[in-house]
């Protein structure tokens, strides 16, 4: 084997020729190594801002919460300051226009948040605000929905509040929970006079604390976990606070990451596809080199050098990409981001980025490359000796393994499941296979039934698709799955939004009034059936804790080992559930029956929804207790429903046999359908003008904040699939230069044999069409079945086809296929046959 | 004393169910020094058989031995490092490496060889064949008859023991094959190589001393040319 220094400086001579060629193949994975780069230096630069910022993420060194009144603690005289919230979500009407919203309102006692502020619209507003008067801040999502101004008034409850200012920014608060639930601040001085504290009232009492800096709120809250325990108090600190946001934000970069690395494999294909036709113009020089005494090794390492260089350059053009896009990454984010996100360079990720694009482009440029070892010095007399097959070469099997084990291998590190990352590397290797076989089948079936009637152009376009040195596998392959991905995108977010709207049907309710006390309950339904409407459902509901299970109480349930243990939840959780010997439309039996309850002394068996009895072990026949205001009642579980959680209707975890709670303290839900959005607002204005404390949801609020929910993420949706796409349309315009050489001498020969230029542009221009239609038709195939999936697994709607948004993707795609070829090949056209037969 | 040994060599192609015998046990020595012309037909074998000679393809049958290596008995690698140190080459179509100046092509048989004075050895030699102002020129900058001179200057850069050339004049025009044709058995003298060349040409191979008449894959004459 020839020594390094000359491989060197054979594959440096060659490179001089070939640069631009093999600019080309770098070009592909480019955009996939800035994108990885890119989400793994926000992640990096997130996690030190998180860590920086998190103490105004809490807003205090320790939150306590509960369903019920704190009460005097232990650990008050030990804070700075202490203050105090109660929230709940009750409907707030804007006075000047009498309109009305379901929001989080938050009644405030101190000087919360102690570190941070309530980021105001104007400055001055928190302080008016804490001067007292019965004034309120107000999310400026709600501001704009409701073209409110400051000076406005709004009414909670029983009381009206002046708007003293607009909340722009929350501690530990993000866009997306603004849009869910946005919030309302009241003094808390007014809360009990809103009237909204009542039986039934969903309220969560918060406690702040602002410690001393010699005291370490992580150490101090274990002495009293246990009372807090019994109590039902849950505990928050800023270090707790910052490792969760910090673990949740680790899933999304992972996610992202993902993402980022679909399309980095996406221009592997692209490397692989320009390093194979680089070799196969490669092979006369490697005979030659052969026959002038050249081992097969130092052959192979001429290239590799040269692949290896242009894989550096291009991992660095891509990682400094990469880094640039930190620039852009905050404001794609802002509306998931608790904390302001700084801009500085991660070395880690710049390094990660270099040695995964240097890894990618030798793994898959060596699938090629490996034919170099197989060439024949037989080749310079025989050019005929150069078709090369690897079909049963063992080195290209161990190519192809470690490609597997490197997509394995960065997954798992970016999923961390080993499961999860053989069900992605499996889906990987599917779509690949699956767009590999169809354009294997497309070629064999032009190739056996190409009509000899057809056209000369047509004919000779569509033969194109599998004569030698055609690009129908590769772009078939890339295409196909950029397509596929960034369809299922569309496909997905379209289906949910559909599926929300197609819920507003002749048969289904649309309006849901809920928080009704047993007193109101007669008035409301009288104001809705004299508007005309019907009562679709009316149900009671019923508040209530569980204190053991099949005889295993809270207390005893801790002492088991971890194992066997139940979770916390299920004994802290306050059950809301209503009673009747029926099922809904919503919800179906899977096991077990229900049982009525007649008279008294009879057995009580309550029926559990089967998801919600899977994830906490509850089974047929268990007995469980529960605890109704003080009064215990013993029940069995007698059946499990699948209940369909996609239709406005209220869906109950546990459901009561009829009779047993007739008497129990209890609150109401109405089930309306109102005919049009008008008589929705007005039957909505109506009820919280004359029942405060009742709460209205219609369709077209959850329809308007799910559209601003989805368009929040699917602009971080499609800014990820920008990548791909972009990949994509770089490997095919580098496919396509690399199929100009190819298609080069056929187009020159074709004109010395008379073929006009416009033949010749025919001929081309057709080929891409076809291309792009079976590559875009074949992505948008595998989008229909991953959609498919998703929507009968995740999502648990019916599938339904989008065939129009397909049709769209279909035509953009070939269009765009179309147009790259053309300009790709209108300067053939343009030369003189002498000027190229000439070189 | 015999540089290249045949030893009763047959080549047989396996093409579906049917076997084609290319070459049927041929033999034949060459001395050192000597210059022989492989003439036949198209399809007679002869192309074939330079392969064989030079050690890039292997016999189905029968050895070939050049200056004492055993080409069956060696790997491809093995074979190519003899070819490096015995062997010259002229293609018809000049097989100049695309991406390599004139003087980079010459260049690459003398840095294989490790030689220090690579240059300086190759710019002499292109000097040799006429093209000393031609050597930072690329290959598609030059005419055939050029490309054939830098391969003859690669060829003999190495001092081989041996040259072989398939038709060197086949893809140029009769008065650039004259000259390329006197260029090489001028070479061939002064550095006393031992010339195999396959042609058509009557005139090419009644230059060489020896000819080698074959068909249908047989040794039909050989006789002193």
């Amino acid at each position: 084997m020839a020594d390094f220094s000359w491989i060197l400086k054979m594959a440096l001579r060659d490179f001089r020729k070939n640069f631009s060629r093999l600019l080309l193949f770098v070009s592909s994975m480019v955009v996939g190594i800035a994108a990885l780069v890119g989400i793994s230096s926000f992640g990096e630069n997130l996690k030190k801002d998180i860590d920086k910022q998190s103490k105004e993420l809490v807003g205090a060194d320790l939150i306590l919460s509960r369903s019920s009144p704190i009460g005097v603690q232990g650990l008050d005289t030990l804070a700075l300051s202490v203050a105090n919230e109660v929230n709940f979500a009750s409907m707030v009407v804007f006075s000047e226009t009498g309109e009305s919203r379901l929001t989080q309102v938050r009644a405030l006692e101190g000087d919360f948040p102690f570190y941070g502020t309530l980021e105001t619209v104007p400055l001055e507003a928190e302080s008016t605000f804490r001067q007292g008067g019965r004034k309120a801040l107000v999310e400026k999502i709600l501001m704009a929905q409701f073209n409110a101004v400051v000076g406005d008034s709004i009414k909670v409850g029983e009381l009206t509040f002046i708007i003293v200012g607009e909340l722009d920014k929350v501690p530990g608060q993000t866009g997306i929970t603004a849009t869910v639930a946005p919030a309302v601040y009241i003094p808390m001085e007014f809360v009990e006079a809103t009237g909204l504290i009542q039986y039934g009232s969903r309220l969560r009492y918060e406690r702040y604390y602002e410690m001393p800096e010699s005291v370490n709120p992580d150490e101090l809250i274990k002495e009293y976990e246990a009372v807090w325990e019994d109590e039902k108090i849950s505990s928050d600190t800023v270090e707790e606070s910052r490792k969760r946001t910090g673990r949740s934000f680790e899933n999304l970069g992972n996610f992202l990451s993902l993402v980022a690395f679909i399309a980095l494999l996406l221009g592997c294909v692209g490397v692989a596809s320009a390093v194979n036709v680089f070799v196969k113009e490669k092979l006369p020089s490697v005979a030659v080199l052969r026959c002038l005494g050249v081992s097969s090794k130092s052959a192979i390492g001429i290239y590799l050098l040269q692949i290896i260089i242009m894989g550096l350059i291009g991992a660095t053009v891509g990682a400094v990409l990469g880094s640039a896009l930190q620039f852009v990454l905050p404001a794609v984010f802002s509306d998931f981001l608790p904390v302001e996100v700084n801009f500085s360079i991660s070395w880690i990720s710049i390094g990660f980025g270099i040695i995964t694009g240097l890894l990618v482009s030798v793994l898959f440029a060596l699938l090629p490359l490996l034919k170099i070892r197989k060439v024949s010095p037989m080749a310079t007399l025989r050019p005929d000796e150069g078709e090369i097959k690897l079909g049963k070469d063992p080195l290209r099997w161990m190519v192809v393994v470690g490609i597997m084990v490197f997509i394995f291998g960065f997954s798992w590190l970016l999923i961390g499941g080993w499961k999860e990352a053989l069900g992605f590397t499996g889906f990987v290797l599917f779509a690949f296979l699956s767009l590999w076989a169809v354009a294997l089948c497309i070629m064999w079936l032009i190739r056996m039934n190409l009509p000899v009637t057809l056209r000369y152009t047509v004919r000779q376009s569509l033969s194109n698709l599998y004569r030698p040195n055609n690009q129908t596998v590769a772009l078939i392959a890339t295409i196909g799955l950029g397509t596929a991905m960034i369809s299922t995108l569309f496909f997905v977010q379209n289906q949910l939004l559909d599926e929300a709207r197609l819920a507003d049907k002749d048969d289904q309710s649309n309006m849901l009034l809920f928080d009704i006390q047993t007193h109101q309950i007669q008035a409301v339904k009288e104001k809705i059936e004299n508007k005309g409407l019907p009562i679709l459902q009316e149900v009671p509901i019923v508040t209530m804790g569980l204190e053991s299970i099949n005889g295993l109480s809270r207390r005893a349930n801790d002492t088991l080992p971890e194992e066997v243990r139940r979770s916390r939840s299920l004994y802290n959780r306050e059950f809301r559930v209503t009673y009747r010997d029926s099922l809904i439309s919503s919800e179906h039996l899977v096991k077990g029956k229900l049982r009525s309850y007649t008279q008294p002394g009879d057995s009580v068996f309550v029926s559990f929804d089967e998801g919600y009895a899977e994830r906490t072990g509850i089974n047929l026949g268990d007995e469980i207790i529960f605890n109704v205001q003080g009064r215990r009642i013993t029940t069995y579980v007698g059946s499990f429903r699948d209940i369909k959680f996609n239709q406005v209707s209220t869906n109950f975890l546990v459901l009561f046999p009829d009779n047993l709670l007739v008497n129990a303290p209890k609150f109401h839900v109405v089930i309306t359908k109102t005919k049009n959005d008008r008589q929705s607002a007005e039957l909505q204005a109506e009820v919280v003008r004359e029942f405060p404390n009742i709460s209205v949801v219609n369709l077209g609020a959850i329809v308007e904040t799910l559209e601003e929910i989805l368009g929040k993420i699917s602009f971080v949706i499609q800014f990820m699939a920008l990548f791909s796409i972009v990949t994509g349309i770089l490997v095919l315009i580098s496919s396509l230069i690399i199929s100009k050489y190819q298609r080069m001498k056929e187009s020159i020969l074709l004109r010395t044999l008379g073929a006009s230029s416009a033949t010749v542009t025919k001929i081309n221009t057709m080929e891409y069409f076809f291309l792009g239609s079976l590559a875009s038709l074949s992505g948008i195939m595998l989008s229909f079945l991953a959609t498919f999936l998703l929507s009968k697994f995740l999502f648990n709607l019916p599938f339904r086809g989008a065939y129009e948004e397909a049709l769209i993707v279909y035509v953009a795609i070939t269009l765009l296929t179309v147009l790259l070829g053309w300009l790709n090949g209108r300067n053939i056209v343009k030369m003189a046959p002498m000027e190229i037969l000439r070189g | 004393m015999s540089i290249l040994s045949v030893n009763n060599v047959s080549k047989t192609y396996q093409s579906g169910s049917r076997k084609l015998t290319v070459l049927d046990h041929i033999n034949f020595d060459i001395q050192s020094g000597e210059s022989i012309a492989i003439v036949g037909p198209s399809g007679s074998g002869k192309t074939t058989l330079l392969g064989l000679c030079a050690g890039l393809d292997s016999a189905t049958a029968g050895s070939v031995a050049l200056a004492g290596n055993a080409f069956e008995k060696l790997s491809e690698d093995q074979r190519a490092a003899v070819r490096n140190q015995y062997v010259g080459f002229i293609f018809q179509n000049f097989q100049l490496l695309p991406t390599l100046t004139a003087l980079e092509n010459v260049m690459v048989p003398l840095e294989l060889k490790k030689q220090k004075d690579a240059k300086d050895k190759a710019k002499a030699l292109l000097e040799k064949v006429g093209l000393g102002d031609r050597m930072t020129h690329y290959p598609t900058q030059l005419s055939g008859g050029e490309q054939q001179r830098v391969s003859i200057a690669r060829a003999f850069a190495n001092e081989p023991k041996i040259l072989f050339a398939d038709e060197p004049t086949g893809n140029l025009d009769t008065e650039t094959g004259e000259m390329i044709e006197d260029l090489i058995f001028e070479m061939n003298k002064e550095q006393g190589t031992t010339l195999v060349l396959v042609t058509h040409d009557p005139e090419l191979a009644k230059r060489t001393n020896r000819i080698i008449r074959i068909k249908g894959g047989k040794i039909q004459e050989d006789t002193d040319g």
